[in-house]
């Protein structure tokens, strides 16, 4: 075993400890049989390290990833939503890619938008379907912005639609149910998402 | 620093061949066209997420961080001179962005690092490449080495953390690892020795091999 200074973060190695680690990285040639021991021990670190340390990991969303991207880069957009919307709206991205994926499953999603706003964020709309598009306008009568969606497929009349008017949310933490509570009664549970090992969660509606 | 080829810039991401190269479309972004950038965006955002999320040990904030280091590259491409490839310049975008996040954790929590930095969590819909079925209990023991393989990780310093991920899953050479991380070659090869030593240190049962720094 090669002894360790004493000082982790110097600057530079002794030119033995260098030699060794050049070695040790398949630079230099065998200089001193000794080593071989520490190469493959390095070698064996390695392949443990790639083998459960993923070196591409695709973001839950990605597609929603890059389109809120190009969204802030592209200075065509004005509105601008309110920072509680976009939070409630982070509460659901982790479950959102696995919902995309379940060919059962339609999930419209709105965010409630103003026009005047101090966070400077600006609003897009994302669908996870290629061939559906959103246009998102303000309505200056209605005071409220209108998500216009085109494409979607035309939904048969037996299939179960809900909504629910959500005031608040448990915050999102990996593998625990997320509570949501009503908007007219903050106290009052309306459902409850819980996950899965399949990675699509379920929703348990309460009936309190 | 050391610059790479035109030609290396193009397999460097592991990007198709038809597929323009960073060189191009970061110029294209430089004249304007913000539209160059979603290719860029699309072709790093996997290799981004991972860093960052192998970084801090869990995903709940690192998709925001991801966010934050191309919207930081945008703002920052008009002063890229493509001394070092687009790849190990977003890299180091990427990890002044962890470092800050990181420090800022330090502060907050009043020590080095909390629990929930131990474990990695991975969001459901998050998809790691590549992916692998296997037999329900020979997924278990794997996933236990693996919490085993990130705790000891998250063990090491962040600059030794950094330091271990781009040489050994990311591959990259001393000088790139320099480049990405603006240090001087003296400085990567002294951390990766060192932080070799402290990991096998930590892992001695799974990866024997290391003596006590």
């Amino acid at each position: 075993m090669i002894p360790m200074k004493t000082n982790p973060e110097s600057e530079n190695l002794d030119p033995q400890d260098a030699q060794l680690l050049r070695y040790m990285d398949g630079l230099e040639q065998d200089p001193h049989p000794e080593w071989l021991a520490e190469k493959t021990s390095a070698e064996h670190l390695g392949e443990l390290l790639r083998g459960h340390l993923p070196p591409v990991i695709e973001p839950p969303s990605a597609e929603f990833f890059t389109s809120q991207i190009m969204a802030q880069i592209t200075p065509s957009r004005t509105l601008k939503p309110q920072r509680e919307a976009q939070s409630l709206f982070q509460s659901f991205r982790h479950w959102f890619a696995p919902l995309t994926t379940a060919a059962a499953v339609l999930v419209v999603g709105g965010i409630l938008l103003k026009r005047e706003s101090s966070t400077g964020i600006r609003p897009f709309a994302y669908t996870p379907i290629a061939n559906v598009t959103a246009t998102l306008a303000f309505n200056e009568a209605a005071g409220a912005t209108v998500i216009d969606l085109n494409g979607l497929q035309a939904i048969p009349d037996s299939r179960e639609i809900k909504a629910f008017n959500v005031a608040s949310g448990t915050a999102f933490a990996p593998g625990t149910p997320q509570r949501y509570y009503a908007a007219n009664d903050p106290a009052k549970l309306l459902f409850v998402l819980f996950p899965s090992d399949q990675g699509e969660p379920s929703l348990h509606e309460s009936h309190e | 620093m050391t610059g790479l080829a035109i030609s290396d810039i193009a397999t460097v991401g592991d990007q198709p061949a038809q597929d323009p190269a960073d060189a191009v479309l970061v110029q294209r972004c430089q004249a304007g066209d913000s539209r160059a950038f979603e290719p860029l965006v699309n072709r790093y955002r996997g290799k981004i997420y991972a860093m960052i999320v192998n970084m801090i040990g869990n995903d709940a904030d690192a998709w925001d961080l991801a966010q934050e280091v191309f919207l930081k590259a945008w703002r920052a491409l008009p002063k890229f001179e493509a001394r070092s490839s687009f790849y190990t310049w977003i890299y180091r975008i990427t990890h002044n962005v962890t470092y800050d996040w990181l420090r800022k954790k330090k502060i907050s929590a009043g020590m080095e690092f909390d629990d929930s930095l131990a474990t990695p969590d991975i969001a459901a819909g998050a998809q790691t490449v590549p992916h692998q079925e296997g037999r329900p209990d020979a997924n278990l023991a794997n996933r236990e080495l693996g919490q085993r393989i990130q705790a000891g990780l998250q063990q090491l310093s962040p600059e030794h953390r950094a330091i271990i991920l781009l040489k050994e899953i990311d591959g990259l050479s001393y000088q790139e690892i320099a480049d990405s991380l603006g240090i001087t070659l003296g400085t990567v090869m002294s951390r990766l020795f060192y932080a070799r030593k402290k990991l096998q240190s930590l892992l001695q049962d799974i990866a024997p091999g290391g003596t006590n720094p």
